[in-house]
């Protein structure tokens, strides 16, 4: 019997295809954001809206992943955004290898800020590293104030939160103070932005967000 | 059901580290799961049981470690659990200003096998 010391992270080799992912897209001063949220909080939605108030201003792209289908790309290539569709079978979360494979499909010299919008899922994708920048996650007023309590490993993973549908919100019983407050207790760092794809507000404040880390990966290139 | 992905990854680098090594068969592997990783321990184990057909750890024993998440407050500088509901909030002053110590683990420690 013979004992070996390993002792290495056991997602080393998703981290290193990650990394590789990350300085491909600084190389080419692209931000980068992995979009995550249970399936239905609005994703496709914010990122077709996203494309036609930036449109002129933001080269945007997008991987979509899915279990099946290519609804979402379609939709979103629709919208005008490059997307390449990654369909995981059953996987329930995109990992590096993934996006490495997509980045290729993408014309990265012409692109400044990539969504990688994550399968519906508030557990497994915040296990895995793909290479973004940001990771933000999404929640409808529709599935409750209480979910950054339930599914705090997503939270806590992220740096922004954007709280979509509030157009809904008196139709869905969602304590908007509750659930940021919610958030904020399992990650004080998040940066927290209320908005409704189909009735626009809120979306502005977005839209500049979005401008403002454009410009700071082009400074970084710089 | 991540925790399938977790167990492929823990036979891969278990099997190549048993070559580099001689070892010919894997009777054990050892592995540390943090309370932050989001990946249960228990599924873990059972999906083990099944990605370990048809490799070198063909009947070895997996052992999970479990890690409880610990942040220290950078304003009193206690350091204080971080229970299941993961708030990063100090339990003794209240504090936002926290750094986690322990709980996003995910290693792979050690095999042990037969030459």
């Amino acid at each position: 019997m013979k004992q070996v010391k390993v002792l290495t992270k056991i997602l080393a080799a998703n981290d290193m295809i990650a990394a590789e992912n990350r300085a491909l897209l600084d190389s080419h001063g692209i931000c980068c954001i992995n979009l995550m949220s249970s399936p239905g909080a609005g994703k496709t939605t914010l990122l077709e809206k996203t494309a036609q108030m930036v449109s002129g201003s933001i080269s945007l792209g997008a991987v979509e992943g899915d279990c099946a289908t290519s609804l979402d790309g379609e939709r979103l290539s629709a919208a005008g955004i490059p997307t390449v569709q990654v369909n995981t079978g059953g996987g329930c979360h995109l990992d590096a290898g993934m996006i490495k494979s997509a980045l290729r499909d993408l014309d990265l010299e012409k692109t400044d800020l990539l969504f990688i919008e994550n399968v519906g899922n508030l557990i497994c994708p915040s296990s895995f590293d793909l290479g973004e920048h940001h990771r933000a996650v999404m929640l409808s007023v529709a599935e409750g104030d209480d979910k950054p309590l339930k599914y705090p490993g997503m939270f806590i993973s992220c740096d922004v939160m954007v709280l979509s549908k509030t157009d809904l919100v008196d139709k869905c019983d969602f304590d908007l103070s509750a659930g940021k407050q919610n958030a904020l207790r399992v990650n004080p760092r998040l940066k927290i932005l209320e908005l409704s794809s189909l009735e626009g507000a809120g979306m502005r404040e977005w839209t500049e967000f979005l401008e403002k880390l454009v410009e700071e990966k082009r400074v970084e290139k710089r | 059901m991540h925790e399938l992905t977790v167990a492929q990854r823990i036979l891969e680098i278990a099997e190549e580290k048993a070559r580099d090594s001689g070892l010919s068969r894997i009777t054990g592997i050892r592995v540390r799961v943090g309370s932050l990783t989001t990946v249960v321990p228990e599924a873990l184990d059972f999906c083990f049981g099944f990605a370990r057909e048809d490799t070198l750890a063909g009947n070895a024993n997996l052992v999970i470690e479990e890690v409880r998440a610990e942040a220290r407050c950078n304003s009193c500088g206690i350091v204080f659990p971080v229970e299941q509901s993961f708030f990063l909030v100090c339990s003794s002053c209240g504090s936002s200003d926290t750094a986690l110590l322990k709980g996003t683990e995910l290693d792979l420690l050690s095999i042990e096998g037969e030459i």
